[in-house]
């Protein structure tokens, strides 16, 4: 009993919660869809859709209604995905789960979960095409290691917003912009910097003090506004197309300032056959070269899409079924936290759900 | 032919998906080279923190050991730092210069990453024993909870009377069915053994050092469990027939101890390391808050007469009493 009950006290401290500034690349008001994730995370002359008002507004055609829905795991989703529908069947089995050492071993390290659900119009408006839309984001992070419990970490952050846009053809230049308006705020830490360093060997129970005790009003917790604004500017030389394009966050949650993302990249078509490479965060001094280097290629026969590229060194994949009003995405992607390539991965997938009418 | 055609697709784009889940990463030596070749000590250092919370443990033990190699003077070169795991010679040097020098502050923190990544790379991280860690730690005597913080203290009673030849006994038995090749690798156990002795020595005020006291308590363990063990000094305790039949029938112990030659037989430079590592653990029992005396182990000398690891858990034990 009692080397249950030390487990169980063990596992309790370890959910609770380095002094570590990671570079985030999901946050609020900012995301990329599953065909940038599986393309290497290229997106400055590839975006479509209603991403693009966000990654580069330039490149913004109206596709009338759309919706979107994704899921981003991580690569514990089975162990994760089995604990959570186990709890939920018999909650008492909470105490017996937390002596499960399978679970323990799949939940150590770096992994996050993160949702992004969203719908908006776009249409022509004379030669302007103009666009809209609105999302609910969120995420959770953490960070164990049991040869690390005096920094374990732990963050959830919730964001809802809406954004509009729109962008204009002039022969082979385009231009786009886009502004958008949203609150967010960390439901985890409720105070301080994100994500919550605890030190479980010293204060395991301070790391309580930072999490909500009820969980039925989070929304209360998502109490900052930000504001989000993207420009853009493409330019096609023939089957070669240059562009560029600022995001621009006033208040980002995670690195709690203002944030300039500025990305800029070539993409070259052949027929079914898309190549693209960019320099993404260009502005960011604390990355090396390689980190913003990200390449990727797509082939697309209009009922099959396959994508695939490589992020910060990184290789990624995806497929795509469009079967008219819905597409349906598969891509396995890193995500890379550290300023150099391949030092902080975190492998994550997503299937994903767009439909337009 | 249309079918051969959507067949090989396939394959392809299966093939691609499951290579891009390997987390293979074409761009990370460009990186490494540059820091390693040009980075400043703080940019070593927190590429090196980066490198081990993202698990990549051959950067962050090369980053970090590049910061040690200028701390100690070492001259390490950059493809030696690279491939520091697999260096028995570079490891022992290592070891043997930390344990011999006062360090710096850059050098500690740099000890700190380089002890959790070696640990990482070779396999011998508390990580890597989360299965069985709570047993382990409650089967060499350790109090968990006072460890990991909670309220519960009384985990194992203590008794009056020390047995080291019961002690070591039942440690020999759980360090062998610890994890497959944990006590394999003298080398690198003894680097992780003197960097958590050093760090708990820098950290004494610290709330980090009872997690190094407790694993370095762990790598003492199987340092003198590899001495023992070891006969042919290799560093790897997995080829001896002893470890084979432990693995096999845990509960003979004893029986197969006493047809088993002891690693410190006609061995002095083992036993001269064998009492060391032992003194060591009197050091993580204090910021541990083991209340147990140790009890005096004969000296170098006299570990090197007993022929059968029983016969030298028999001398140990003798002036445990």
């Amino acid at each position: 009993m009692k080397k249950l009950l030390t487990l169980i006290s063990l596992m309790l401290v370890l959910f609770c919660v380095g002094i570590f500034a990671y570079q985030w690349e999901e946050f609020p008001g900012f995301f990329k869809p599953f065909e940038s994730l599986a393309m290497g995370g290229v997106y400055t002359t590839t975006a479509q859709g209603l991403s693009a008002l966000v990654l580069n507004p330039a490149l913004y055609e109206p596709q009338g209604f759309e919706m979107f829905f994704y899921p981003f795991v991580s690569n514990n989703l089975f162990s994760v995905g089995s604990v959570a529908s186990q709890l939920i069947s018999n909650p008492a089995s909470l105490t017996e789960l937390a002596s499960n050492t399978e679970l323990l071993n799949s939940m150590l390290g770096i992994h996050s979960y993160t949702m992004l659900s969203g719908a908006g119009y776009g249409d022509n408006i004379g030669d302007v095409s103009v666009g809209g839309f609105g999302a609910l984001q969120g995420s959770v992070f953490w960070n164990i290691s049991l040869d690390s419990l005096d920094s374990a970490e732990l963050g959830t952050w919730l964001a809802y917003y809406g954004v509009v846009g729109a962008s204009m053809e002039f022969d082979n230049l385009s231009f786009g912009a886009s502004v958008g308006v949203g609150m967010n705020g960390s439901v985890i830490p409720t105070t301080g910097s994100y994500p919550l360093t605890v030190d479980l060997l010293s204060d395991p129970e301070g790391a309580l003090d930072s999490i909500p005790s009820d969980f039925s009003n989070i929304l209360a917790s998502v109490n900052k506004a930000f504001f989000v604004t993207s420009i853009g500017a493409a330019y096609d030389i023939g089957s070669l197309r240059l562009a560029g394009s600022l995001f621009v966050n006033t208040a980002e949650l995670l690195r709690n300032t203002q944030l300039y993302w500025l990305t800029v990249g070539a993409s070259y078509n052949w027929n079914i056959l898309t190549v693209a490479v960019e320099l993404e965060d260009v502005l960011n001094q604390s990355k090396s070269l390689w980190r913003k280097l990200n390449m990727g290629a797509s082939v697309d026969w209009d009922f099959l899409e396959l994508y695939g590229g490589l992020h910060a060194g990184w290789l990624t994949g995806g497929i795509a079924l469009d079967m008219k009003f819905v597409k349906i995405g598969f891509a396995s992607y890193v995500t890379e936290y550290s300023s150099y390539a391949g030092f902080t991965p975190e492998q994550k997938y997503t299937i994903t759900i767009n439909g337009n009418f | 032919m249309r079918f051969k055609g959507i067949a090989i697709t396939w394959i392809v784009v299966l093939a691609a998906l499951l290579v891009s889940s390997c987390g293979i990463n074409l761009f990370r030596s460009f990186d490494l080279d540059s820091l390693l070749s040009t980075g400043t000590t703080e940019e070593k250092l927190s590429s090196a923190d980066e490198a081990l919370n993202g698990g990549s443990y051959t950067e962050a033990l090369a980053l970090a050991g590049s910061v040690l190699s200028e701390e100690l003077n070492l001259d390490i070169g950059v493809e030696d730092l690279k491939t520091l795991i697999d260096s028995t010679e570079t490891l022992l040097d290592l070891a043997e210069t930390i344990a011999a020098t006062d360090l710096s502050e850059d050098a500690i923190s740099a000890l700190e990453i380089v002890v959790k990544a070696a640990a990482g790379a070779s396999g011998k991280s508390l990580d890597d024993l989360a299965d069985s860690l709570i047993e382990i730690g409650q089967d060499l005597g350790l109090d968990m909870g006072a460890i990991l913080g909670s309220a519960d203290k009384s985990v194992k009673e203590s008794s009056d009377e020390f047995d080291i030849g019961e002690f070591i006994e039942t440690s020999v038995a759980t360090m062998i069915n610890m994890a497959e090749g944990f006590i394999d690798g003298r080398e690198i156990l003894k680097l992780l053994l003197v960097g958590c002795h050093e760090l708990v020595d820098s950290t004494l005020t610290a709330d980090s050092s009872p997690m190094y006291a407790f694993s370095g308590l762990i790598y003492d363990f199987s340092y003198l469990s590899n001495l023992i063990i070891d006969l042919d000094d290799d560093g790897t305790v997995s080829d001896e027939e002893f470890f084979d039949n432990v693995s096999t029938n845990p509960a003979s112990v004893v029986y197969y101890s006493q047809q088993a030659t002891s690693g410190l037989y006609e061995d002095l430079e083992d036993s001269e390391e064998f009492v060391w590592a032992y003194d060591l653990i009197e050091t993580f029992f204090g910021v541990l808050g083991i209340d147990e005396a140790l009890p005096e182990i004969p000296d170098s000398e006299t570990l090197t007469v007993p022929e059968t690891i029983f016969d030298l858990f028999e001398t140990l034990g003798s002036d445990a009493s």
